[in-house]
C-alpha cells in the first residue's frame, strides 16, 4: 500500500474507525492513541488489506485487538479490574459534535452512553459494531471471528440490560 | 420500548466523531518514518493471492479445502486473545500430530500452561474459588470420510501416568472446554488445572468416545503398577492417547504430591498417597458421582459462559 492508498484508507473510513474507537474506550484520549494505532497496524500489514475488498472490518478488527491487548496488560500490570476511570465519564458527550441537539435529548444521549459503558465488553462491542458502525450480525460474525448465533445472543442480552438501565433511569415507556 | 430502544440506540451512537486533521496527519508520518508503506503498492501481492486462489480452487476439492487452525488461531475463535498469544510463546507445546481411528481423524494441535491471568482472557471460578493455574490443550477432529462436522461426540481429557484415568482426567480436574467447527474440522479448546507438575511422569491428551459426556473406562488400559496408561485394543470405538511433551524441568514433585493428596481427599480416600500399594490394584473411585456432578455444574458455567472476563 502506498501513501495515496494509504491516506485514501484513512478518508474512507477515518470517521468510522474513530466513532467506534471513542465509544470503545470512552475516553477521547484512549481514542486518539487507539486509533493512530490501529492505523499504523494496517500500515505494518499492508499486505493482507486489500482496500477493495473489507478494510473497515479489517481495520474494527484490529482496533478490538489492541484493545483487548492493551486492557489486559494494563490489568496484569496495574492488577486494577477497571481501565476507565471516573475522571473520564462525560467526555464523549462533551466532546460530542451536537451542539445544536436540545437539552433534553443531550440528557437522553448522556443516558444511553452511560447505560453503553456499563455493558461487559463482550456485549459492548457488538452493540457498537451495530448501532455504531451499521454493521449487520453476519458482519459483525466475520469480523470478531465469533459464530452469528453468539452475535445474535449478546446483542439480545445487551438489549435486555440497556432497556432495565434506561427504564431504571426513567426512559422506559 | 422496543422500537422505541432502536431508535434511541441509532441516535445516540451514530458514528460522528471526528479526529483530529493532525491526528492523521501525524499517522501518514509515523507510517514513513517506519517505511511500513510500499512505494508502488501492493499490487504483485493482490496478483499472487489471486493465482493461489484459483490454484486452490483447481487442485481441491471441496471436503478437503481447508489447512487446520493454529492452536493460537482456535483461541482467537474463541475471542481470547491472550490465550491467542500464549501459544505463540516459548512455552506453547507445538505438536501437530495426526491420528486416525475408525471414521475420526484426530489432530493434537498444542497445549500451553501457566498462571492463568497470564495465558488467557477468561478467569475461571468453581464455588468462589478462583482456578489460576490452568492448562490448556487443543485437538482437530474431521471425519476420515471428508463429511463437515459440526460437532463431536468425543471426550477429550489429559492423562497422566501414574495416575488412574477414571480418576484422574478432566472431569475431575476442574476442566471444561470450548469448542466450534469451522471449514467442516471441529475444534475443543481444553482447559483443566495446570498438569506441568507432573512432568516428569508423563502426559497424554487422550481423545476417546464418551460414556454419555463423561470418561469411558473402557477406553484405556491402566497399569497399576506400571502406571502406564495405554489404547485399550479391544475397545469398539475411538481411543487415541497422544503424548504431551511438556519439558521434565517444569515438573514440581511437591506441587505434585499435594495436589494428589487434595484429590484423594476429595475422593473421600484421605489418604497421603494415591500410590496403590503392592497388591492393592486401583482402588474404586467411590465418589465419582461426586466427581461428575461438580464437572456437571462447571460444564454447565462453560456452556453458559458465566466466565468473568479479567477488565
Amino acid at each position: 500500500m502506498n501513501r495515496a492508498e494509504f491516506s485514501e484508507l484513512i478518508e474512507a473510513c477515518g470517521k468510522d474507525i474513530y466513532s467506534f474507537c471513542v465509544y470503545l474506550t470512552q475516553s477521547r484520549d484512549e481514542a486518539d492513541e487507539l486509533y493512530q494505532d490501529t492505523f499504523l497496524t494496517a500500515a505494518e500489514n499492508s499486505r493482507k488489506l486489500d482496500i477493495s475488498q473489507n478494510p473497515k472490518g479489517w481495520l474494527i478488527s484490529s482496533a478490538v485487538k489492541l484493545w483487548t491487548n492493551k486492557k489486559r496488560k494494563f490489568a496484569r500490570r496495574m492488577r486494577l479490574a477497571l481501565s476507565v476511570s471516573e475522571e473520564n465519564s462525560g467526555n464523549i458527550s462533551d466532546t460530542s459534535p451536537c451542539p445544536e441537539d436540545g437539552y433534553i435529548e443531550r440528557e437522553e444521549r448522556q443516558a444511553i452512553i452511560t447505560a453503553v459503558r456499563r455493558l461487559p465488553e463482550k456485549q459492548r462491542i457488538p452493540i457498537l459494531l451495530y448501532y455504531t458502525e451499521e454493521m449487520s450480525v453476519t458482519e459483525i460474525s466475520q469480523t470478531l471471528g465469533i459464530p452469528e448465533g453468539t452475535v445474535k445472543s449478546r446483542l439480545s442480552e445487551a438489549r435486555k440490560k440497556l432497556r432495565k438501565f434506561l427504564e431504571a433511569d426513567g426512559y422506559g415507556g | 420500548m422496543e422500537d422505541k430502544l432502536e431508535k434511541m440506540l441509532k441516535t445516540a451512537l451514530s458514528a460522528d466523531f471526528l479526529p483530529e486533521k493532525s491526528i492523521n496527519d501525524e499517522i501518514l508520518e509515523r507510517a514513513k518514518e517506519k517505511s511500513i508503506m510500499s512505494k508502488t503498492g501492493n499490487k504483485k501481492v493482490k496478483i499472487a493471492i489471486i493465482a493461489c486462489a484459483a490454484a486452490a480452487v483447481c487442485t481441491l476439492t471441496a471436503a478437503a479445502a481447508y489447512r487446520l487452525l493454529s492452536p493460537s488461531e482456535a483461541a482467537e475463535r474463541v475471542d481470547n486473545p491472550a490465550l491467542s498469544q500464549a501459544f505463540e510463546g516459548e512455552n506453547a507445546v507445538l505438536t501437530g500430530e495426526t491420528r486416525t481411528d475408525g471414521e475420526y481423524s484426530v489432530t493434537f494441535l498444542g497445549a500451553v500452561s501457566g498462571k492463568n491471568s497470564n495465558i488467557s482472557d477468561n478467569l475461571y471460578f468453581l464455588n468462589g474459588e478462583l482456578l489460576d493455574e490452568r492448562t490448556y490443550a487443543v485437538v482437530a477432529i474431521s471425519r476420515t470420510d471428508g463429511k463437515p462436522m459440526e460437532d463431536a461426540p468425543l471426550f477429550v481429557s489429559p492423562y497422566i501416568k501414574g495416575l488412574d484415568p477414571l480418576k484422574y482426567n478432566i472431569a475431575t480436574m476442574k476442566g471444561g472446554y470450548r469448542g466450534f467447527a469451522e471449514n467442516g474440522v471441529v475444534y475443543r479448546i481444553i482447559s483443566c488445572d495446570n498438569i506441568e507438575m507432573f512432568a516428569d511422569r508423563g502426559l497424554y491428551i487422550g481423545v476417546s468416545d464418551a460414556d454419555g459426556v463423561f470418561f469411558n473406562r473402557d477406553a484405556y488400559n491402566y497399569n497399576a503398577e506400571t502406571g502406564e496408561i495405554t489404547e485399550n485394543p479391544d475397545f469398539d470405538g475411538v481411543n487415541l492417547l497422544f503424548d504431551l511433551p511438556i519439558d521434565v524441568s517444569k515438573a514440581d514433585p511437591d506441587a505434585a504430591a499435594e495436589y494428589i493428596n487434595k484429590m484423594e481427599i476429595f475422593f473421600g480416600g484421605g489418604t497421603d498417597s494415591e500410590e496403590p500399594s503392592e497388591g492393592e490394584g486401583v482402588p474404586e473411585p467411590e465418589v465419582t458421582a461426586e466427581a461428575v456432578s461438580e464437572f456437571h455444574e462447571w460444564e454447565q458455567v462453560e456452556e453458559s459462559a458465566v466466565y468473568v472476563k479479567a477488565e
